[in-house]
């Protein structure tokens, strides 16, 4: 969605810095021309401020000045760019007062490097900067190891307490400053002008302590300031999950590894952390087979793109091991995040999480969503499929009906649910205390296209799911896939107390021997 | 009386803005408007009948918007706000959505209808939730630029819309948006009024003023987030505020305000005029049931004359007469009460 609020925000990318550290690869190329992944290094940092929602920047340019305006452009990605030249080097700070003059002095201004890209919610920068009254509020990274960058210190309110330096030592994660910005007009009216003045070195340290706040949610941070980084960039940006292939449609032999490993995951997770390690494992192979072998694109960045609503939110150990491994966000999560810390995986996924499409732990939600998101999709002649997977006890909900009924009104065929048909719920098998049955005859009644699989079948369950061309306006289509609730534990398999019960350490070894090694 | 309900002043707004933003959305749960159909045959793409399935509209509404549309719920108060209460909470609130819920209905206003029909306990509910902004306007002049409001923030809001026209309550035309409207500067007593009640409000003031008071009265329209310097810029001076709501005393303006002066440290006293907990569930026209659950003049009167409040605020009324300061429009009452002292 354009939010017109962030889209006429004034907005400065800054650009004109030299990359001494860089020249021996780049010769006199400036650095934010850097090739990389086919296109110069500052054009993806302009496609993701376009995907975040801006409609134009202001490029502080300075070295190499007019190779920046020839390779860019006036338009980047959608994005309508002009240029304010900077007639000497005026660092970082400098550039930014002449901006902040140049636009008439605004009341706040969103300032990025040129040099580093991520990904940010500007909407919620921007909600945090002003509803924190901070003077200055960066945008920070997580990365695994700090010792490059110089780590920021964050207070438990998200102050920032203290920059330390770049420094060689032990190995340490922790927040970084990744270059993005809101800044107050009175930060910016603070900065001499004229002259040559960092914003990292000469600005920022002087506002520890006087409203600098941080914003702890840049994700996919990298920067090229040294030629180690730079070569990883390449890789960044080819391998990244934003490549909108549709590439994920694997081999039955990797499919089958992924769900070896995945069920592993489950066990591992569940042992050291708890979560829901039965319900998860009911829907190992379906879920490896949604994001692995559908052929789906799943781009976690703007709107267009194929989703996954995992509305059956107690299966959450078998999702974020899937999201971790696709890059949503850093695997060291799993150890860091989940069940505790900043952001939160908890025992039902958040819409907030990176990857995650809904926010689910109350059941009956998902489909009446992802009817939302397909007809969103289709009336907007976007081509998008949006997968939604219940549980069948889940079924039990009116909500579901009240969708299904919906969906196949409008023909939504860009919708598919995923039924994870165990039989089981919290307390009893659904055939002693519920009408779920016939089933498959309840969703052809009510117009659906019913397709019944092998929850545990790899390539039954990968023909069913398969994105597919299908002509507008068809039926929505249910894939019933029988599993078993605790699949590959034989003491869990369908025993429903499982739903709930922790594995004890010598149990959970006993778990991991029956699954097998990941490998 | 306005000829225009705050129903139609919405939907002509709305007409308005769906035109030049076609991701702009209706979502209906079987309601229509003779407003609406114009709306409905000029827009067809931007109008969808979700049906008798409010949990639907509500899971719908949210789907649609993370798609990109703008999403506008619209039915009668109750069916689109504790019908799908969770739905709220959990599609909409959790994932930040900004969708609009518009509830025509307010309070009593579906009389005769009954107690499925009434809404209140709409204010408690909806303030309830995380970040859900709450709007209660007294007349449909105020409706558009509400909803134009809405239109651009990035927050959910829920519009509470009156089912009868309203009368346009005197007030300057042009107040920049505060979230409330000083109608009256009066001294010593305050009325703090929102939706129907507003123009209950202003009648209650002339049989006060006939007994030489001269309250401040205050439409407060945002009920969330609550403009608290506005409404300490109004009120912080006064000795006794009344807060008149068509709502359930749980939760409602009365708490909102009690809750505010808890919070903002200021003592003065508060009455608070509403439904009590046991008089929510009735049949009868909107007359009727304000009669029988206090909200008409002569029973609030009573009331705040069984509070003492009118012996309280007679006395000394000659030595503070000389500091009354109109506000601006207000010369007339100014003299009545002058015409009193």
């Amino acid at each position: 969605m354009i939010d017109t609020r962030i889209a006429s925000l004034p907005a400065v990318v800054l650009a004109g810095g030299q990359g001494t550290r860089m020249r021996s690869l780049l010769g006199d190329l400036p650095k934010v021309l850097a090739p990389v992944a086919g296109k110069p290094f500052i054009a993806h940092v302009l496609g993701s401020l376009a995907r975040a929602g801006l409609t134009r920047v202001s490029v502080s340019v300075g070295f190499g000045a007019a190779a920046v305006r020839q390779a860019l452009g006036d338009r980047v990605a959608g994005l309508r760019v002009e240029y304010i030249e900077e007639a000497q080097a005026l660092g970082t700070g400098g550039a930014l007062r002449q901006a902040f003059e140049h636009l008439g002095r605004p009341g706040s201004l969103l300032a990025f490097n040129g040099d580093s890209f991520g990904e940010i919610d500007l909407t919620r920068l921007i909600e945090v900067h002003r509803s924190s009254g901070n003077a200055a509020t960066l945008g920070l990274a997580e990365v695994a190891d700090t010792r490059r960058f110089g780590r920021v210190v964050l207070s438990e309110d998200k102050r920032i307490e203290a920059f330390t330096e770049k420094a060689p030592g032990d190995r340490a994660p922790g927040w970084i400053n990744a270059g993005m910005y809101a800044l107050s007009d009175r930060v910016l009216e603070s900065i001499p002008q004229g002259g040559a003045v960092s914003l990292e070195h000469d600005v920022l340290p002087g506002l520890v302590g006087k409203g600098l706040g941080g914003f702890p949610a840049v994700r996919r941070f990298i920067d090229i300031g040294v030629p180690e980084d730079y070569e990883r960039a390449s890789a960044h940006f080819s391998a990244s999950p934003s490549a909108p292939a549709r590439a994920r449609a694997e081999s039955p032999e990797q499919l089958e590894a992924r769900a070896r490993w995945l069920r592993h995951q489950v066990l591992d997770l569940g042992s050291r952390f708890g979560g829901h390690v039965a319900s998860s494992l009911s829907c190992v192979e379906l879920l490896v087979s949604l994001y692995f072998g559908a052929g789906l694109c799943l781009s976690p960045d703007g709107v267009r793109r194929d989703r996954i609503l995992l509305s059956k939110g107690h299966a959450e150990a078998a999702l974020y091991p899937i999201l971790a491994q696709l890059g949503y966000f850093p695997a060291h999560w799993l150890e860091s995040h989940y069940h505790r810390g900043e952001f939160l995986l908890g025992a039902h996924p958040d819409h907030h999480v990176p990857g995650v499409e809904l926010s689910s732990g109350s059941l009956g939600h998902g489909l009446g969503v992802g009817a939302g998101l397909a007809l969103g999709a289709e009336r907007a002649g976007r081509d998008e499929c949006v997968y939604v997977v219940l549980g069948d006890a889940e079924c039990m909900e009116g909500s579901v009906w009240e969708a299904a009924m919906f969906a196949a009104h409008h023909r939504l065929g860009n919708l598919v649910a995923v039924v994870d048909r165990n039989g089981l719920g919290c307390l009893d098998h659904t055939r002693n205390y519920s009408g779920l049955s016939p089933f498959s005859p309840k969703w052809d009644a009510f117009g659906w296209e019913v397709i019944c699989v092998d929850g545990h079948d790899l390539s039954a369950l990968g023909a069913a799911v398969a994105r597919q061309e299908r002509p507008r306006e068809a039926k929505p289509r249910v894939i019933i896939a029988e599993t078993i609730k605790g699949k590959g534990v034989s003491f869990m398999e369908n025993d429903a107390t499982w739903h709930v019960r922790k594995l004890t350490p010598e149990l959970a070894r006993q778990a991991l021997a029956e699954v097998g090694s990941p490998q | 009386m306005s000829s225009l309900s705050m129903r139609d002043a919405f939907f002509g707004e709305l007409y308005q803005a769906a035109q030049a933003d076609p991701s702009i959305c209706v979502l209906s749960n079987d309601q229509g408007a003779p407003s609406l159909d114009r709306f409905r045959s000029d827009l067809p793409e931007q109008f969808i009948n979700v049906g008798i399935a409010e949990q639907n509209q509500i899971a719908l509404a949210a789907g649609l918007s993370l798609s990109g549309r703008r999403v506008i719920v619209y039915g009668i108060t109750p069916f689109v706000t504790l019908r799908c209460y969770e739905q709220l909470k959990v599609d909409v609130c959790i994932m930040r959505q900004p969708v609009i819920l518009a509830g025509v209905g307010a309070g009593f206003g579906y009389g005769v209808a009954g107690p499925t029909h009434h809404a209140l306990e709409d204010i408690a509910t909806m303030r309830a939730l995380s970040g859900m902004q709450v709007y209660c306007p007294s007349d449909s002049r105020d409706v558009g630029s509400l909803l134009r409001g809405c239109l651009q923030r990035k927050a959910p809001c829920y519009l509470r819309l009156d089912r009868e026209c309203l009368e346009v309550a005197q007030r300057p035309a042009r107040q920049p948006p505060s979230g409330l409207h000083v109608l009256h500067r009066g001294h010593t007593v305050g009325l703090v009024a929102c939706g129907v009640m507003v123009h209950r409000a202003l009648e209650l003031a002339e049989r006060l003023r006939e007994r030489g008071l001269n309250p401040t009265i205050i439409d407060l329209y945002q009920l969330k987030p609550l403009p608290g310097s506005a409404l300490r810029a109004a009120l912080g001076q006064l000795d006794e505020v009344v807060t008149l709501e068509e709502h359930s005393l749980n939760g409602g303006l009365g708490s909102i305000v009690a809750e505010w002066l808890a919070d903002s440290g200021l003592s003065m006293r508060l009455q608070r005029i509403g439904v009590a907990d046991d008089q929510l569930y009735g049949y009868g026209d909107r007359p009727h049931l304000h009669r029988t659950r206090g909200l008409d003049v002569p029973s609030i009167l009573a009331q705040l004359e069984d509070r003492e409040f009118l012996s309280r605020h007679a006395r000394g009324l000659v030595e503070s007469c000389s500091t009354i300061e109109p506000a601006g429009g207000q010369a007339g009452t100014l003299g009545a009460v002058k015409g009193a002292a």
